[in-house]
């Protein structure tokens, strides 16, 4: 994962501004937007705090999990607890798995009570250019259809996604960000057709 | 015009924290179309009920590059999109506007301008009762369950003793809707002539009901149904015959008014932006 100190972050103007691009990106899946760098840590800087928890999942996440809480004032909290999760797009099988089943779905009652998945992936692009896995993405908020590639990212993810999202209201929602910065949301209304790799 | 601001409270008045709650609800209940979101809502300097969720919305959205407009009943002039404008830019500086088209926010109370609105403008609805099944069921845990369950035969019920009674529903503002299939939500006091506009709509919707502490969203390009029957269907207002006595337009949504020197009834249109704007354009 991408270095966290090298970030000067306002903490009023900056945090708007990634918020607007989080809130576009989640109103409009699929579209590229973009948060400052490093994108997780600027995302931490503008979603947590004391009221929140959230996990990290990746090589030396156990440096960025102190980072994060110094950050923010935000605790750690295991995969079942945590409302932000922070992992990477290339992770084992065996690791994706454990977390999109013990993440929270959220209920019946309150499905907002539920995790949300930060991936960080090498590279985002529009459309349908070639060298990533292609998500073809539809739902609320995508007027047709949009593709975009994404390298970086295990397939896994996406085919337990539709898993975990199948009963809604209840779901995961999920960001996607990339080394430059750039970002997309996939809410778990969203609807994703075959990943062609 | 930085240099304008009321530099003892935070940029738009808010604390960090506080900003840092609604975004965080806000961004669920996009990805939850229709949703009611329970959030914190702060205290204001206006009183709750009168449009605090609205601006809680309003004042975690905008930054210093953000054109904010304020519409109430679709005026800009109004004392509560006065006052709402008059904080807003006290606090945050940004500039304001009265034209639709050039805002990037706008604040609404009961109305959607009748200007299509672009993917680059959110429309904040100031919302007074959030749930629709209020009006029939009292207590929050029953229609918190009902939602759960999607149980929302009590409102359909509630439709046919209309028909049954007086031959149409009555619904006149309010119009319960069904949000992606699965919530039913209270599109806020818009009349019916709105809910259409809210079906696969290019803008961002949100909904901020600051004394009932909920917010909830309707992303673009969502289906958004009103509730009715194959034999009754759905209808808006009909204008048929009318014109707005200003601008002459016939196809918007119009305020029966009073001619205090005739005394004869006579129509304007409720969004006075747009109205002016026609006026200019048929040089009126």
């Amino acid at each position: 994962m991408a270095k966290t100190d090298s970030l000067v972050f306002d903490p009023v103007f900056d945090a708007q501004w990634v918020y607007r691009q989080l809130l576009d990106a989640m109103a409009r899946p699929g579209k590229i937007c973009s948060v400052l760098k490093p994108p997780m840590t600027s995302i931490a800087l503008t979603l947590l705090d004391n009221e929140v928890t959230f996990a990290i999942a990746g090589r030396g996440s156990a440096d960025e999990e102190r980072h994060i809480r110094w950050l923010t004032g935000s605790s750690p909290a295991p995969w079942d607890r945590a409302d932000y999760i922070f992992a990477e797009g290339a992770l084992e099988d065996k690791q994706i798995a454990e977390i999109m089943h013990m993440a929270k779905r959220g209920s019946l009652l309150r499905p907002d009570e539920s995790a949300t998945i930060i991936l960080s992936v090498e590279e985002l692009g529009k459309g349908k250019q070639p060298g990533g896995y292609i998500l073809r993405i539809s739902g609320p908020g995508v007027e047709h259809e949009r593709f975009c590639a994404v390298k970086g990212l295990s397939s896994c993810w996406m085919r337990l996604r539709e898993i975990v999202d199948a009963e809604y209201p209840m779901g995961i929602d999920m960001i996607i960000t990339d080394e430059k910065g750039e970002i997309i949301a996939l809410p778990r209304t969203t609807i994703i057709k075959a990943g062609d790799k | 015009m930085l240099s304008l601001i009321d530099e003892r409270y935070n940029f738009a008045f808010l604390d960090e924290g506080s900003k840092r709650e609604i975004r965080r609800k806000t961004l669920k209940a996009v990805a939850i179309p229709g949703y009611q979101v329970p959030f914190a809502s702060r205290e204001l300097p206006i009183a709750r009920g009168w449009g605090t969720g609205g601006l809680q919305l309003t004042l975690s959205l905008i930054g210093p590059k953000d054109v904010l407009k304020v519409i109430d009943q679709g005026s800009d002039d109004s004392v509560n999109a006065v006052s709402i404008r008059h904080l807003v830019e006290n606090t945050a500086g940004i500039a304001t506007t009265e034209e639709t088209g050039e805002a990037t926010i706008i604040q609404t109370r009961h109305r959607i301008p009748e200007q299509p609105l672009r993917e680059n403008q959110i429309l904040v609805f100031q919302v007074p009762l959030p749930e629709p099944l209020r009006v029939i069921e009292p207590r929050e845990e029953i229609t918190r369950r009902q939602h759960a369950e999607m149980d929302y035969s009590s409102m359909w019920l509630s439709l046919y003793e209309d028909i049954v009674h007086w031959g149409v529903v009555t619904v006149s503002h309010s119009y319960p809707c069904i949000a992606h299939g699965r919530y039913l939500f209270s599109p806020s006091p818009i009349p019916r002539w709105d809910i259409p506009k809210l079906n696969h709509a290019e803008c961002l919707y949100l909904f901020g009901a600051g004394r009932e502490k909920r917010i909830y969203a309707i992303p673009p390009y969502t289906d958004v149904l009103p509730l009715s029957f194959e034999d009754y269907p759905f209808e808006v207002e009909s204008f048929v015959g009318r014109a707005c006595c200003k601008c002459g337009s016939s196809d918007t949504f119009l305020n029966e008014i009073f001619d205090e020197a005739s005394g004869q009834k006579i129509y304007q249109c409720s969004d006075t932006a747009f109205c002016k704007k026609r006026q200019r354009e048929r040089e009126i």
